[in-house]
């Protein structure tokens, strides 16, 4: 290294600055997308929890009087503010069961494929050497699979419930996880206090799950909310192409499917769960997305 | 590079072997091959004679290296549903997933590079803000909706394009322009953020301190290095869309290699799907093989 | 002789989380001919900005205001991006700190050195080629045509820093600025480009603006100098002057900490002067440099102007001239 020959000058003091919390509340208030994201994902989950408690029709019964009865706006019966499916279903019944099943499916992948990719990550990037070899072999190959086929033939093959299209997709989504985990435990294995762990003997499932993990929660969190959105856009997908969610469950991908061929005649019938799905991916994207400016270090983005 | 390269490969042999391996798991833990290639009502002898002649009877390990050889050879077995080669459907197929798939990448980078080094010169701007929120809307549009709302918007009520099929170039606009929407806000967030870096670098100021005009140090010294990224996530979002092909086709009735794919795991006709799994499988490996070697002639430190 | 650079009343602005940070707070001076002008101080202090300023290649949201902001003489305060960016690179040039990362890593030498003289002379490729070619001879690297079609990650520090000199060569500017062009390099090397930079400057008359933190480097290059602390010049005058006669206290803390000279201090670091430099956010009067001095008094806090003790010594600080017992020594 070079220093210069004449050491002349002390650094600059750093200047006084707000309190850390007074400023992450400042900065999630100035971040316009979180705010949002945030709000619309709290009113989708409220609507998806609480709807179904306090909306009085059944999304299961079938109004056979009523089928494909036009909702609101172009004049069709009160009570099914936006009218009914195929077979008489109240569709607004079925859009808040439906987000229940989309939120249930992708908090449980998720939650399955952080679980998987967090600890081959974490051993991956803390051991490092062979171990690391394995699993970003594993990581390749993972990546390797077109997810879709492989969830559809697994699904057709093995039976389909919702166990299994969660199982399935928790383990087909665990590659970010893996790879934000073992870069950041790369990264933080060599930083000062989790060298001093390791020379005081703290055991390596100790440094790994109290020193490392802490410190990677950030990026875990915005990996979960593109997971998360990933998730719910495949179990549509799925649902979507007959091999996800099975009648009479509403899912929105089904929904969708299952109204395909009212295409022209009741488009509604296309767009309504359509747009349920873009506006809860949206949702947790823009969340994930502020997550993601706000935990940055400042002037990076 | 030359070891780099080397090491990619081996990797990318591996993995591709790997996947073979599952996709003959997966075919094995199916079911009863020889019962359901006889049907439902063969006799036992039926069933028997075939478990011989396909070499079924033989140990796993020894029916995946016969097979393995075969694939070796390109011959990938017979179709349980149609009186064909596997490898024949395939190279049939094959064609029209790539083309789509080609045409959506072409139409996302087309739309994504320059709305990215738009966003990224203009960062905070209202071009800026559009563009990401743009980008934001299309990562939340599920594929086959998209797909629907055009169909119904061009095919139905303005009658412009075919609702279905790829018999000609027309058949082709919509899924592409699903493919590329698909694609394409990624590519655009990569470049901007790319671009972005680039631009903040100590080179750029070299750049601007030589009087260079503005137009110059962007497309010329930004681009290059804000591209190099893009280029490689370019390659792999090819073969994610080839993967996810089965969707788009499926929505748009498009007889490609995912349609083909979906119609077999509907009919339990197994050793196609197993193929194709593997061909996408291969195909993306080569992909980013593909894209280590478009990094490696971009960036001269890798050279 | 001919003002080659003249500044008076520079400014720069910069908004930041907190409010506006002044890192420029109204500076001026002048570089003739063929003299080389040092700005010293740590960082922080605003001389960087000072450079880039200059450039108009202030970061994004930064505000430049000058009284006068003029090169051989034109008025650069009031033109437009065009215009500014035809003399960068033809009339005034500049070397930059970081010659690991100055260069773009996806072009070749050859290509980066001729970029200049094209754009601004419509130069054809073979000529600017030779030109090139025959100022890296002349600043002394060895096989110069096969440097032409290198990259830079082929390259050392050192070299790539002589390469950023001949980049700036390339046209002939009359004045060149370097911001801390030896810092990043190692002490053998920077010997090496301080040489060649006095040589290029004697051989073809430049004026240099050599910005350090470095009294070292002031001391070996400098004809005049200006002192920066806090975004204002404390201290300037001919650089004999100021190292025999230093007035303003931080001055003195400087030239105290210089190694190998009588007032040697041990382990001579400024950060034996107490306190810290002061937030440039927000509005500030009075001397900066108050909180740090042993001198400061009550009307330190007061709005203090440059004043000249002698002609050509320009001090800001009231106490100057006022009889000073040794700092601590």
């Amino acid at each position: 290294m070079s220093k210069p020959a004449t050491p002349a000058v002390a650094t600059t003091a750093p200047e006084s600055r707000p309190a850390p919390f007074r400023r992450l509340l400042k900065r999630i208030v100035g971040n316009s997308g979180t705010l949002v994201g945030g709000g619309l994902l709290l009113l989708i989950v409220l609507a998806a929890l609480l709807g179904p408690v306090f909306y009085p029709q059944d999304p299961f019964a079938q109004d056979v009087a009523n089928r494909i009865a036009e909702p609101f706006w172009n004049g069709g019966p009160a009570i099914h503010p936006l009218g009914t499916d195929t077979l008489g279903r109240d569709y607004l019944a079925r859009l808040l069961y439906g987000g229940r099943i989309s939120l249930l499916i992708g908090v449980l992948a998720v939650s399955m494929a952080a679980a998987i990719g967090v600890t081959l990550g974490l051993v991956a990037g803390y051991f490092g050497g062979r171990v690391d070899l394995v699993v970003r072999f594993l990581i390749t190959t993972r990546l390797a699979m077109p997810v879709v086929l492989v969830a559809l033939s697994v699904v057709a093959t093995v039976g389909n419930s919702l166990t299994i299209v969660i199982l399935v997709l928790g383990f087909l989504i665990w590659d970010r996880f893996a790879v934000v985990a073992r870069t950041t435990a790369m990264q933080v294995r060599g930083i000062d206090y989790v060298k001093a762990a390791r020379a005081v003997g703290s055991s390596h499932a100790r440094i790994i799950f109290k020193e490392i993990l802490p410190n990677i929660s950030n990026g875990l969190i915005v990996v979960a909310t593109v997971e998360l959105a990933n998730a719910i856009l495949l179990e549509a997908a799925l649902s979507f192409l007959g091999l996800g969610v099975q009648p009479p469950l509403p899912s929105w991908g089904l929904m969708i499917a299952e109204a395909k061929d009212y295409l022209f005649f009741s488009p509604w019938l296309i767009t309504l769960p359509g747009i349920a799905l873009v506006l809860l991916v949206l949702a947790i994207n823009l969340l994930g997305d502020g997550v993601r400016d706000i935990t940055a270090p400042s002037g990076t983005r | 590079m030359g070891r780099f390269l080397t090491r990619q490969l081996l990797l990318a042999i591996v993995v591709a072997v790997n996947v073979s391996l599952i996709g003959f798991a997966m075919l094995r833990l199916s079911g009863d091959l020889a019962q359901r290639i006889v049907g439902p009502e063969a006799t036992a002898e039926q069933v028997e004679t075939v478990r011989k002649s396909y070499g079924l009877d033989k140990p796993l390990v020894v029916q995946y290296v016969d097979w393995a050889r075969d694939a070796l050879h390109g011959d990938f077995g017979r179709s349980f549903f149609y009186n064909a080669q596997v490898s024949d459907l395939i190279a049939e197929r094959l064609p029209v997933t790539m083309t789509l798939g080609l045409i959506g990448l072409a139409l996302a980078l087309l739309f994504a590079i320059p709305l990215g080094i738009l966003a990224a010169v203009y960062a905070g701007s209202w071009l800026d803000r559009l563009a990401l929120t743009g980008a934001v809307l299309g990562q939340a549009m599920p594929s086959f909706w998209i797909g629907l709302l055009l169909i119904l918007l061009f095919g139905l009520q303005l009658g412009w394009l075919p609702v279905s099929g790829a018999d000609d170039w027309q058949g082709y606009v919509m899924p592409s322009i699903v493919l590329g929407l698909y694609a394409a806000p990624a590519l655009m967030r990569l470049t901007r953020s790319g671009m972005i870096d680039v631009l903040r670098s100590d080179y750029i100021r070299t750049a601007r301190a030589k009087g260079l005009l503005p137009a110059e140090v962007v497309l010329k010294h930004g681009l290059r290095n804000a591209l190099i990224p893009v280029v490689s996530i370019a390659a792999v979002q090819l073969g994610l869309l080839m993967g996810g092909s089965v969707v788009v086709e499926s929505v748009f009735s498009i007889h490609g290699l995912g349609y083909l794919a979906w119609e077999s795991i509907s009919r339990a006709d197994f050793p196609v799907v197993q193929s194709i799994v593997l061909t996408l499988a291969i195909m993306y490996v080569g992909l980013v093989f593909l894209s280590d070697v478009l990094n490696a002639l971009l960036d001269p430190r890798l050279r | 002789m001919a003002t080659v650079l003249d500044i008076r009343d520079l400014a720069v602005d910069i908004p930041v989380e907190a409010g506006t940070l002044h890192a420029v707070r109204g500076i001026s001076f002048a570089i003739e001919k063929g003299r080389t002008f040092c700005i010293v101080g740590e960082s922080g202090c605003g001389k960087s900005m000072t450079s880039l300023a200059i450039m108009d290649l202030l970061p994004k949201g930064a505000v430049r205001r000058a009284s006068a902001l003029s090169l051989n003489g034109r008025s650069l305060a009031d033109l437009d991006n065009r215009a500014m960016a035809d003399i960068r690179g033809a009339e005034m040039a500049m070397i930059f700190q970081e010659p690991m990362t100055s260069l773009n890593p996806s072009f070749t030498i050859g290509d980066q050195l001729t970029e200049s003289l094209r754009r601004h002379r419509g130069t054809s490729r073979r000529e600017a080629e030779a030109r090139a070619v025959s100022i890296l001879r002349m600043i002394g690297i060895t096989a110069p045509e096969s440097r032409m079609s290198q990259y830079p990650h082929q390259l050392s520090g050192g070299l790539r820093q002589r390469i950023m000199i001949a980049m700036a060569m390339m046209c002939d500017p009359s004045l060149i600025i370097a911001d801390e062009p030896t810092t990043a390099l190692d002490v053998t090397i920077q010997a090496q480009i301080l040489r060649l930079l006095k040589s290029l400057q004697s051989e073809f008359g430049t004026a240099l603006l050599l910005i350090t933190h470095d009294l070292g480097i002031v001391s070996r290059m400098a004809d005049d100098v200006a002192v920066m602390y806090a975004g204002e010049i404390v201290e300037s005058g001919p650089v004999e002057q100021i190292f025999r006669d230093p007035q303003h206290p931080y001055t003195r803390g400087l030239i105290a900490c210089l190694p190998n000279r009588e007032r040697r201090q041990v382990g001579g670091r400024l950060a034996s002067i107490p306190g810290t430099v002061p937030s440039l956010v927000g509005s500030f009067t009075g001397c900066a440099f108050r909180e740090r001095c042993e001198l400061a008094i009550e009307a330190c806090a007061e709005p203090v102007t440059l004043r000249s003790l002698v002609p050509g010594h320009q001090v800001r600080c009231i106490r100057a001239g006022a009889p000073i017992e040794e700092t601590a020594a």
